[in-house]
């Protein structure tokens, strides 16, 4: 996933940046949108920049989460779902000049406008909440976590079955669209199960998420129709990807003080 | 007529019974039937919540020629609830009786007089509104969805039942989301069977006299309103209704979305319902899939604007 601009960002953002300013050739970037490559091949006059974000691929292959979640639902979610919110996200860019040079997490926040959602939120928080959620998850996932989560969960929980009911029950109660999300707290410095409506996501309250599950009804359908507790079982058992969840937790305690690390005596 | 009635509980033992003589009858049909009857308001007299099962023996009739014999009639019923308000009355015919019992719903007369409520019927088969909805669709949600709130309303009720005679403010307050949510959900897809019919029953026939001129006076055509209300349902975010709704006070038609299973008075208390379209993802994700817009596109085929016009010339009086 190459891309091109003046400034850092870290990689895990999408941001492509095109600039014109002359000699400048950027290299044939995948799913770039007809209109991106329009503005590639115009010859160099303004130096304006914009920015479009990209959809980005699941790590893993559309087939590879079966028989848990089939391939017609990755299909229609990632490629009719979350295609239809990258582009609806580009197309509202366009419009307003006030929103682009942020990497995800900051639009995500910088739209939520304190509980006033701009009408950009909704598309950039659904994109942003997405490509979590398929990080979340891997083919022969499931099991139970490892290490340092597992001691974190037991510490705040008590036990993971405790975790797994919660985070079964926070699932199962959510009230129309929404996620359910194992977040870090950053003021309370422990790990929480969350939920939240339609396209909310924890970051707005400056937490960070370990784990989501996308309670969307388009996420289940197909492969579950009403069955909610089966798909959440299935989640919980085959697909979600404790080894993320490791990598994610490894960086939260960059910025939040869990306490001090257990050395083990030589 | 000689009648014994044994209680039982769940676990088979005996917790009371009753012996008496009725007024003779014609027939040993009527016997069961009055039987039936009388072991039923014994139950309720006796303060029973629900009765599983009711088992039958055949009525013995006497003759110098043969000898008594017994057989065993299991009448299959789901759940009995009792109301404790008044003696029910007596249902006209033995026959009545018996599709009282085996009917797949239940009652709906609780005990300590609180309603529970039953999925109503829908007034034409799953398939019915083929090709528009497919009777999948129709079925799940019917028959799983908005049963599950039905399910989950009494449920909550039963529960704010608990907190008021204890006096429990928190439960009580806790569970007003709940109510809100299947209650409404209840409400809402209570409106919205009778808001479709098959097409051979007049689904998609505009709406003439009162409410079509109503319409056009507030919208300028059909064709304007039913673009705003496709417009508005494709635009929601995440799960809810769009309305098409008479302000009894201003007496306007308006256009209005609601989130979730919010009922339309949310919006406006003086907003009554006509037309509801259901545009959480389980109302067409099986055969639309992602494209509401073809959904919503597709539905007005089997509107039913005759009910539409029933309500608003009620309510606009």
């Amino acid at each position: 996933m190459g891309s091109f601009c003046y400034h850092t960002f870290p990689a895990s953002s999408h941001l492509l940046v095109s600039d014109f300013a002359p000699g400048f050739k950027s290299p044939k970037l995948p799913y770039l949108s007809k209109q991106q490559e329009r503005w590639f091949s115009r010859s160099q006059g303004a130096s304006k920049i914009f920015a479009y974000y990209g959809l980005r691929e699941p790590p893993y292959k559309l087939d590879a989460l079966e028989p848990y979640m089939s391939r017609k639902t990755l299909e229609k979610h990632w490629g009719g779902h979350h295609r239809n919110y990258v582009e609806g996200l580009n197309k509202q860019l366009e419009k307003t000049e006030v929103l682009y040079g942020c990497t995800m997490d900051e639009l995500v926040k910088v739209t939520y406008n304190n509980g006033n959602p701009l009408p950009e939120f909704n598309n950039a928080a659904q994109v942003w909440n997405h490509d979590f959620f398929w990080d979340s998850m891997q083919p022969g996932g499931g099991d139970m976590p490892k290490l340092g989560v597992l001691q974190q969960i037991e510490k705040d929980f008590g036990s993971f079955t405790n975790f797994r009911e919660k985070f079964v029950e926070a699932a199962l109660t959510l009230f129309g669209s929404g996620w359910v999300w194992l977040v870090l707290k950053r003021e309370e410095r422990r790990l929480a199960v969350i939920k939240t409506s339609n396209a909310v996501c924890p970051l707005v309250w400056d937490d960070i998420p370990i784990i989501s599950l996308d309670m969307w009804e388009h996420a289940y359908y197909l492969d579950y129709k009403n069955d909610k507790g089966k798909y959440v079982n299935v989640f919980m058992d085959h697909l979600v990807s404790w080894n993320v969840a490791t990598g994610r937790m490894a960086r939260a305690e960059a910025f939040v003080n869990l306490g001090e690390p257990k050395i083990p005596i030589a | 007529m000689r009648c014994g009635i044994i209680v039982k509980d769940w676990q088979g033992e005996v917790i009371a019974a009753l012996c008496l003589i009725e007024d003779a009858v014609s027939t040993p049909f009527a016997a069961e039937g009055k039987a039936l009857w009388r072991a039923m308001v014994f139950c309720a007299e006796i303060g029973l919540h629900a009765v599983i099962k009711i088992i039958l023996t055949k009525p013995t009739t006497r003759t110098r020629r043969s000898p008594p014999y017994l057989s065993l009639t299991t009448f299959r019923s789901h759940i009995l609830h009792f109301p404790n308000t008044s003696r029910p009355s007596f249902p006209s015919s033995p026959m009545a009786l018996r599709s009282l019992l085996t009917r797949k719903t239940t009652l709906g007369l609780g005990l300590r007089g609180l309603q529970t409520f039953s999925l109503p019927d829908l007034p034409y088969d799953y398939g019915a509104l083929e090709p528009a909805i497919s009777g999948e669709i129709m079925q799940l949600h019917h028959h799983k969805h908005h049963q599950a709130y039905i399910t989950n309303y009494n449920k909550a009720l039963e529960q704010l039942e608990g907190a008021l005679a204890k006096g429990d403010t928190t439960s009580i307050v806790k569970l007003q989301s709940a109510i809100k949510f299947n209650g409404g959900g209840h409400i809402n897809h209570s409106i919205f069977w009778k808001n479709l019919t098959p097409v051979r029953e007049g689904g998609g026939e505009p709406p003439h006299s009162s409410l079509g001129w109503a319409i056009d006076t507030n919208f300028g055509s059909l064709e304007v309103l039913v673009q705003k209300i496709n417009s508005e349902g494709a635009a929601l975010q995440g799960s809810g209704w769009v309305w098409l709704g008479l302000d009894k006070e201003s007496k306007k038609l308006v256009v209005e979305t609601t989130a979730n299973q919010d009922p339309l008075v949310t919006k406006g208390q003086h907003l009554v319902p006509l037309l509801g379209i259901d545009v959480w993802e389980h109302a067409y994700y099986l055969q639309y899939k992602n494209v509401r817009p073809d959904y919503l596109k597709n539905i007005w085929k089997v509107i039913n604007w005759k009910y539409a016009i029933e309500v608003y010339g009620k309510e606009s009086k």
